[in-house]
């Protein structure tokens, strides 16, 4: 049985000047037990707003459809939900930046005792739940951390710390939202390898959002791609990174990988990048979303909205190309 | 300790200046001590002029000034020219009385603002709607207006005393009497005092909190499942002191310039019904002692205010 399931999830924010801004366009995902998979996709592509749909966060009066399912049991629609809920239920979340999820007037054990005795921890069990807690994300020697203010922690710390603040509420799934992206490259590998021990010894899923997609290829077991507010690709990583069945995913993957490969070509060759823009929020189509920059579309793709196409052993994909 | 010695070092600079700038401008204003005596026929301009001599009047600014200034420093803070005595030895009383009201005013508008201003940021819809609307008028009403407003109220109550600081038979009370009778007589102008400053600070206090609850670190909070009381008191709330802080400085400064005005509606003996008879008189060392005292009182308020801001924020107290 999967451990969550977001149904046909859409949000909608609905602006004074504006046609309404859609920022989910029904994103499905399914999230099994001790599972890491990573969400991929440009800027503006839905990644976050599906994670804070998941991790209950505010979304500004949005108007949010769909169904998640926890371990079986229907949560109902995702606007309903209340916070404290989620904190039970066991979805955390980690931001981008640390340092703004951290107070700054109180010390790193004081942070971490709000979250621990919010969770039925007595309070002869705090400090020892703290600093186990510090020594999970190798905040070491804990006594020395657990006393520290945010100001007086580096980048790297500040991550770990905000870890540690997710962990206090024992969640089943920990949302990260580019959660390395503003870190240096040791610091990220860290992070990665501190979740993948996580997931080893507690069996705690994640769902990875990230935009550089080969940082995940030894971290992830599947790979989402996003576009469009609707997941068009989930497949396991070496296939979606390596021989991706969607035109868009297949183009991004290039793009990524013409990054690397560029000091191969001449000095003044230009990086590759995908022709087009992708489509903003407000507006609407009845087709595939990509359509407009697919080199490989149909003369159906601006009519027919693609539907979701099972392959065996290499995930799913929304393309007509697919469709049986 | 640095930030604490740098404080007080500022504050003695500040002094200073505002001692040299009261005196001068007193001095630099027409009239001048004893000129009322010049109407009285019986009285020679050559006994005006004895007098001026003898209190120093005739020396050089500069040099009245230091004189007044090294005084000041042994304690001795000048001579009263309509009291016919030294400043000090009645000053006393009035500020004593002026202190008791402001402090008395000042901690009872805080203690009941920031439950006010912390309920109106976490209660959304009418409470807020109707606390705005109660802070907007009372802002907008000139503090003599609403001491009038509140003077008639108790008039027509006739539960409080409308004026002075104690009964007649004061002297006859046991001590349970003597501060019943006090706290009786303080009601109505320090009511009128918290009134004054009230809304300012909740409107602060309520902006302040809205901020911070928006703030990441308390959404965090919030989705890791930590309580509603606990987020706003135990993580909000000293975030949410740190712009407030300052105000306790200016309520203090405030409360203390409105009381000058109240005190003298009201009758209560402090330091303002002395400040305007003195500049009546051209009472020259009592004036500028007055405004001396009014800076202290201020400073010493925005020190408290540094220093709260100092205790209470670890960026700055252990940058």
């Amino acid at each position: 049985m999967a451990l969550l399931t977001a149904e046909n999830i859409q949000v909608t924010f609905q602006t004074r000047d504006h046609a309404p801004s859609h920022a989910l366009r029904g994103a499905s995902l399914t999230i099994q037990a001790g599972e890491i998979i990573a969400i991929l996709g440009e800027s503006g592509s839905g990644k976050s707003t599906f994670a804070k749909v998941l991790a209950g966060a505010r979304l500004g009066g949005a108007q949010c459809v769909g169904t998640l399912r926890f371990k079986g049991g229907q949560w109902g629609s995702v606007g309903s939900r209340s916070s404290a809920d989620v904190g039970a239920r066991g979805i955390a979340m980690i931001g981008q930046q640390a340092s703004l999820v951290l107070n700054p007037f109180l010390r790193a054990r004081t942070q971490l005792a709000e979250f621990v005795q919010a969770h039925g921890v007595t309070r002869q069990q705090i400090a020892g739940r703290v600093h186990e807690l510090l020594e999970v994300v190798r905040l070491r020697p804990a006594e020395r951390y657990a006393a520290k203010y945010p100001h007086q922690l580096s980048g790297g710390e500040k991550q770990r710390l905000s870890i540690a603040m997710a962990l206090a509420c024992g969640p089943e799934i920990v949302v990260c939202d580019e959660v390395t992206s503003s870190l240096d490259t040791v610091t990220e590998a860290e992070i990665l390898e501190l979740f993948s021990s996580l997931r080893a010894e507690r069996r705690v899923s994640v769902l990875w959002i990230t935009h550089n997609p080969l940082r995940v290829r030894n971290f992830a077991d599947r790979v989402a791609v996003m576009y469009a507010g609707r997941f068009i690709e989930i497949g396991p990583t070496a296939n979606v990174l390596d021989s991706p069945l969607h035109p868009y995913v297949a183009e991004l993957m290039r793009c990524a990988k013409s990054g690397i490969s560029v000091h191969e070509d001449r000095k003044g060759a230009r990086l590759a990048s995908i022709p087009g823009a992708a489509p903003d929020a407000f507006e609407s189509f009845a087709g595939c979303s990509f359509a407009p920059r697919c080199a490989e579309k149909r003369d159906t793709c601006a009519q027919k909205a693609p539907e979701n196409a099972s392959t065996e052993g290499r995930g799913e994909v929304e393309c007509v190309l697919y469709e049986r | 300790m640095k930030y604490v010695f740098h404080r007080i070092a500022h504050t003695v600079v500040l002094l200073l200046a505002v001692s040299i700038c009261s005196f001068l401008l007193l001095t630099l204003a027409p009239g001048k001590p004893f000129d009322e005596m010049r109407t009285n026929p019986r009285v020679s301009s050559a006994t005006i002029a004895a007098e001026r001599t003898r209190y120093g009047l005739d020396r050089p600014i500069v040099e009245r000034y230091f004189y007044w200034a090294k005084g000041l420093l042994h304690g001795d803070a000048g001579f009263s020219f309509s009291y016919g005595m030294d400043v000090r030895s009645f000053i006393w009383a009035p500020t004593r009385n002026t202190l008791l009201l402001t402090i008395t005013a000042t901690i009872l508008a805080w203690l009941i603002s920031i439950p006010i201003g912390i309920w109106c940021a976490t209660s959304n819809g009418a409470i807020d709607r109707v606390t705005g609307l109660a802070t907007s008028l009372l802002v907008s009403l000139p503090e003599p207006f609403l001491a009038l407003c509140l003077l008639y109220v108790a008039l027509r109550l006739k539960y409080t005393p409308i004026g002075g600081m104690s009964s007649l038979d004061f002297d006859a009370f046991s001590i349970g009497g003597k501060v019943l009778d006090l706290m009786r007589h303080l009601f109505l102008p320090v009511l009128i005092l918290v009134f004054a400053i009230l809304p300012v600070l909740v409107r602060h206090i309520r902006a302040s909190m809205l901020d911070v609850l928006r703030a990441p670190y308390i959404e965090a909070a919030r989705l890791g499942g930590v309580r509603r009381m606990r987020v706003i008191w135990r993580l909000a709330a000293p975030a949410a002191a740190n712009p407030i802080f300052p105000f306790v400085g200016f309520s203090i400064g405030y409360l203390l310039s409105v009381s000058l005005i109240v005190e003298v509606i009201m009758q209560w003996p402090g330091l303002g019904p002395l400040f305007l008879e003195s500049i009546y008189s051209r009472d020259l060392f009592v004036v500028v002692d007055v405004v001396l005292l009014s800076t202290l009182f201020m400073v010493v308020g925005n020190l408290i205010a540094d220093l709260l801001l100092y205790w209470n924020d670890p960026r700055i107290r252990l940058s």
